[in-house]
């Protein structure tokens, strides 16, 4: 009866940073102990070191997974949308990206100012891509759809954000 | 007469002295409590004291101030990289990583010279960003030894390395304050 409201639509992450896609792929994301639920908050000092990422898939397939931030540098005004966090290529399905090529190192989410949000993106390759990928020469201003254009990457298989905030002085460091 | 002169005197100087003293532990607590909001306390204070600025500087003079320490270093480096290291290198992989590396050393400096632009137009959120990304350059280097085999990665440039990441955490800190 209750027509089921993508999250991914509520939360604008399918019109700011993607097109609308069928997820064929299972991805599960944990900081330590916390599951990453579509827009769940997670802490930035929980974020420090890269989630624990594990895909569905066949060995004999290849994935590419993007962390990206488009609220860069606030919100309401992310002028520097996207700033990437992360891009690892040719993960074997199945695995987790410490097996896959790292080509931008995992950085932490620190948002300066408003409530970010913080998008995991599982492609599936067409074939191996490490060696033509360059590293962005810049994290800002990425553009994940130009990206996947790019590397003939395709829709999304899977995606999953959480949001994040500066947490209180006294709870950080 | 002379002795209400001498006396006069002594309070004016009395009064001068203890300006001067008052206000000397003013400046000194700005730095101090800017400073204490960072994770590298000892090194800001003395970065910042030794600059002839400080001491009449507010929260957001002082990120400027350390913005421009944090340029000197970048720019020194990507110079010191591309000057020293290159002109004595005959293997054409370790020149193109060097090349490489000096490039982001000087992306570096772009980022935190914007950073001062961010920082004149309080546009602090846009700060934050430009200084995440001027402390990154730095690691982008180090990645780029790391992916050949067998290169070591230079200590000296591991020193730079350290020493911008530093500086760039001192003002992230300082910027952190400036946002609330």
């Amino acid at each position: 009866m209750a027509a089921s409201v993508d999250p991914l639509v509520v939360g604008r992450v399918i019109g700011d940073v993607l097109d609308m896609f069928i997820p064929t792929a299972n991805m599960s994301v944990y900081f330590g102990p916390k599951h990453i639920t579509n827009g769940c908050e997670i802490k930035p000092s929980t974020a420090v070191n890269p989630p624990k990422v594990n895909i569905s898939g066949h060995s004999d397939e290849l994935y590419t997974l993007v962390m990206t931030d488009p609220d860069a540098p606030s919100p309401s005004e992310p002028n520097m949308r996207e700033w990437v966090h992360w891009i690892v290529v040719d993960i074997p399905g199945g695995t987790n990206p410490s097996r896959g090529k790292e080509i931008l190192p995992y950085m932490e989410p620190r948002p300066p100012v408003g409530i970010h949000r913080y998008i995991l993106v599982l492609f599936r390759q067409n074939s191996p891509v490490g060696l033509m990928v360059q590293q962005p020469p810049s994290r800002a201003n990425f553009s994940t759809r130009m990206f996947a254009g790019h590397f003939d990457l395709g829709l999304p298989v899977a995606t999953v954000y959480f949001n994040a905030q500066k947490e209180p002085a006294s709870r950080r460091r | 007469m002379a002795s209400s002169l001498i006396f006069l005197l002594l309070v004016t100087l009395t009064f001068s002295a203890s300006t001067l003293i008052s206000a000397k532990s003013n400046t000194t607590t700005i730095i101090e409590s800017t400073c204490k909001t960072t994770n590298y306390y000892k090194f800001c204070v003395s970065a910042l004291k030794s600059d002839p600025r400080s001491p009449t500087a507010d929260t957001k003079g002082l990120a400027s101030i350390m913005v421009g320490v944090g340029m000197t270093n970048a720019t020194s480096t990507a110079n010191y990289i591309a000057g020293n290291l290159s002109a004595t290198v005959k293997d054409t992989v370790l020149k193109k990583v060097l090349q490489d590396c000096s490039e982001k050393y000087a992306l570096a400096a772009d980022s935190l010279r914007l950073t001062i632009q961010d920082l004149d137009d309080e546009a602090y959120d846009y700060a934050s960003m430009h200084v995440l990304a001027a402390q990154d350059y730095p690691n982008v280097c180090r990645n780029i030894f790391r992916r050949v085999k067998g290169l070591a990665y230079p200590v000296e440039i591991r020193r730079r390395e350290a020493s911008l990441r530093r500086i760039c955490g001192v003002v992230s800190g300082i910027l952190d304050r400036l946002v609330e």
